[in-house]
């Protein structure tokens, strides 16, 4: 359960509050300062070209529709920096997103979709499903307005009468089997 | 292909290059967005506070993916070293359940959770022990000293303690720098020595506990391996929480009065070749002496005649030099052992707790800091096998007519006996202090207050959408569900149990964890209550 004031600087953040929004960007600076990134923490100057994306893709989370903080704001911001730590420290190797910037999106659009079709052949049923879900989501598109890969997974369950069948856990439990496969293929595919 | 379904495609491909770092992870973590639950377990972490049973089981499964690990450690420890994660989560995270006996350690620490130890200790984990940060916490944490109660307390090795008996003397590494470095080069050897310690002191605890049981059964206590003075030479105990007459009290004053009727016997038993009663053996005396003191002051019956006034400070008689205080000689034979006087004297620092019994009824106390508690009048110490009892006046009045043979341990008394005292001389040693029932175990289920009820009834509509969730499988739905539901004061939902289950499909899980998130009104006080639904 986050305080009150952590409460308010999100309320603040949502709306787009200037003063707030410096504050949360100052708050992404002091993490990473703190965690001590090689390369990064070290490096003296506003590390503006670290801080501003890492805010877009936290504004990006606080402001989904399912978002809830349960602790404090430092401690989310905290934990969403450290476990991106390998996105920004210089010389790691490409993870996450920084995987996903790095590579051409017109390449890698197709390769999902292949990686897609050929999960609908699977022998994992709910990978089947999910798999036939997302590329339902693609063909669909146009009403689409999600931000993340987060939003959209929440949204695969109400997609699907199949998985909406399914209770939270089960549902967690083909999510985590259709990212796994999800990204061996994409591997596969060189990316 | 349309440049919509083109960002969705994108979209599946950050949701699976997100997933790789939770993919070693178990199945609990494949929750949608589970880094909010990541941040909340590095909080506490932090906070070293225990975690909720249910963030429990998540951060076991998080042990095994590592980069999550890692992420959760290092914010952990930033927010630590910062102090910043304190103030404002503290009283977001409200009352909390602290801990419960027998919780596991948090799995991101080496060697253990970041509780304090002597909290842990009070928590009954003493088995399962923080990694020290420092050279002194260590020793805070290394020595267990049997308390008067019975009990193990924390101790605090002061001197030329040497851990090679207790523990692998590899934990007395010297460590001078940062304690957040030393978390840094946790390795699996560590790991497995820490495992081993762990082992050693569960099997130490379990010693403690059947010595425990065995001085239950036999209030007078024998010796055992704890006797050895050279060890106990640097070991100051913390002083017992009990505020009764402590154990050693009565073993030092059962072993003085063991001591003084030997003497005694010893003295008077072959006398009849003695004309000069005034004779006595000094060491005799001064026992005497002791023992008198520790008595309850009876009430004297009638004045002693020729008796030399006796100089309160040394219970000798004025211009006379005190004696070299000399341990209290162990009787001949058996009764209750050398381990009072043994263990009195080894202790640093008593300044004379043994040997020069503080003034009260309680005697002298092992623990030198510290203040004799004073006992309630009349806890003389009661003879530990013979059942006599000796004179009030025995010092100063030495017996007139000794047995003959010498057969008898009885101090013959030439003085009326005086009546005993009322006081409680015969109570039984103070029990042990009960350990603290926890309060929710003392909380009994109650009525929900109207403010309560229409509190639950204007948040019904979130367990209808997980009824509603569940319909669309199964629309045929329906039946009871009982809820318990634990608040705490400020009306925080604190536990939600379900008693009652006939709709299943999920539905009364879900519902249940809707309303964990609940904050109703408050009672004043925490409750627990029932909330049945008729879905």
């Amino acid at each position: 359960m986050p305080s009150v004031r952590d409460e308010q600087l999100l309320a603040s953040i949502r709306v787009g509050d200037r003063a707030a929004l410096h504050a949360f960007a100052e708050l992404i600076r002091e993490a990473v300062r703190e965690l001590e990134i090689p390369g990064v923490s070290d490096a003296r100057g506003r590390l503006d070209h670290i801080v501003g994306p890492l805010r877009a893709r936290l504004l990006t989370r606080l402001n989904a529709p399912d978002f809830e903080l349960r602790g404090s704001l430092r401690g989310y911001v905290m934990t969403f920096v450290a476990l991106r730590r390998d996105e920004l420290e210089p010389g790691a190797a490409p993870t996450g997103l920084r995987r996903l910037e790095l590579a051409d999106t017109d390449r890698l659009a197709s390769a999902v979709a292949a990686a897609l079709h050929k999960l609908t052949q699977s022998h994992n049923p709910d990978a089947r499903e999910l798999a036939h879900t997302w590329l339902a989501l693609a063909e669909e598109g146009q009403a689409l307005d999600v931000r993340s890969g987060h939003e959209t997974a929440r949204m695969l369950k109400t997609a699907s009468p199949i998985l909406a069948r399914k209770s939270d856990g089960e549902f967690a439990g083909a999510l985590r089997a259709f990212r796994t496969m999800l990204g061996y293929e994409l591997g596969k595919l060189g990316f | 292909m349309q440049a919509n379904a083109k960002q969705i495609l994108l979209l599946a491909a950050e949701d699976a290059f997100e997933f790789e770092r939770w993919r070693d992870a178990g199945p609990v973590t494949a929750d949608i967005d589970p880094e909010t639950r990541a941040a909340e377990v590095a909080e506490f972490e932090a906070l070293g506070i225990p975690l909720p049973s249910e963030l429990d089981s998540l951060r076991r499964e998080l042990e095994h993916a590592p980069k999550v690990r890692e992420a959760i450690r290092c914010s952990a420890l930033a927010m630590r070293r910062s102090g910043r994660a304190s103030a404002s989560s503290l009283v977001a995270l409200g009352p909390q359940q602290l801990m419960h006996a027998g919780a596991s350690v948090p799995w991101g620490w080496p060697g253990g959770p970041m509780i304090d130890p002597r909290l842990a200790a009070h928590m009954g984990l003493v088995g399962e022990e923080p990694r020290a940060r420092s050279r002194r916490e260590r020793k805070l944490a290394d020595a267990t000293v049997v308390a008067a109660d019975g009990g193990s307390i924390d101790a605090q090795v002061v001197g030329d303690y040497d851990p090679d008996d207790l523990d692998d003397p590899d934990e007395d590494l010297e460590d001078g720098d940062d304690d957040l470095d030393e978390l840094d080069d946790f390795d699996a050897q560590e790991l497995a020595r820490a495992r081993k310690r762990e082992a050693e002191r569960r099997k130490k605890k379990r010693r403690l506990e059947a010595r425990k049981a065995r001085a239950a059964r036999a209030p007078a206590w024998d010796d055992d391996d704890l006797d050895d003075d050279d060890r106990d030479d640097s070991i100051i105990a913390v002083a017992p929480a009990g505020t009764g007459v402590d154990r050693n009290t009565w073993i030092l004053g059962g072993v003085s009065a063991v001591a003084v009727i030997a003497l005694l016997w010893i003295a008077f038993g072959d006398e009849k070749d003695q004309p000069d009663q005034a004779a006595v053996d000094a060491a005799a005396l001064i026992a005497a002496q002791q023992q008198q003191q520790q008595q309850q002051p009876p009430p004297a019956p009638e004045p002693a005649p020729p008796a030399p006034a006796i100089d309160p400070n040394t219970g000798l008689p004025y211009g006379q030099a005190p004696a070299p205080v000399v341990d209290a000689p162990e009787p001949a034979a058996g009764g209750g052992g050398g381990r009072g006087g043994g263990r009195g004297s080894a202790v640093r620092g008593s300044g004379g707790g043994a040997a020069a019994p503080v003034s009260g009824a309680g005697g002298g106390t092992a623990f030198g800091g510290f203040k004799d508690v004073p006992g309630p009048p009349g806890t003389g110490p009661a003879p530990a096998g013979g059942g006599t009892t000796p004179a009030p006046g025995g010092a100063t009045q030495p017996a007139t007519q000794p047995a003959a043979n010498g057969g008898a341990a009885v101090v013959p008394a030439p003085t009326p006996t005086p009546t005993p005292t009322p006081t409680p001389a015969a109570d039984p040693p103070a029990e042990p202090p009960k350990p603290a029932v926890p309060e929710e175990s003392l909380l009994t289920k109650s009525k929900m207050t109207p403010a309560i009820r229409q509190g639950v009834t204007q948040r019904v509509g979130d367990l209808l959408a997980c009824l509603e969730d569940a319909r669309v499988g199964k629309p045929d739905l329906a039946g009871n569900v009982v809820f318990t539901v634990s608040l705490d004061q400020d009306g925080v939902v604190t536990k939600v149990d379900i008693g009652k289950d006939e709709v299943g499909y999920g539905v009364a899980k879900c519902s249940a964890k809707k309303m964990r998130r609940w904050t109703l009104p408050s009672a004043g006080i925490p409750i627990i209550f029932d909330v049945p639904f008729a879905f």
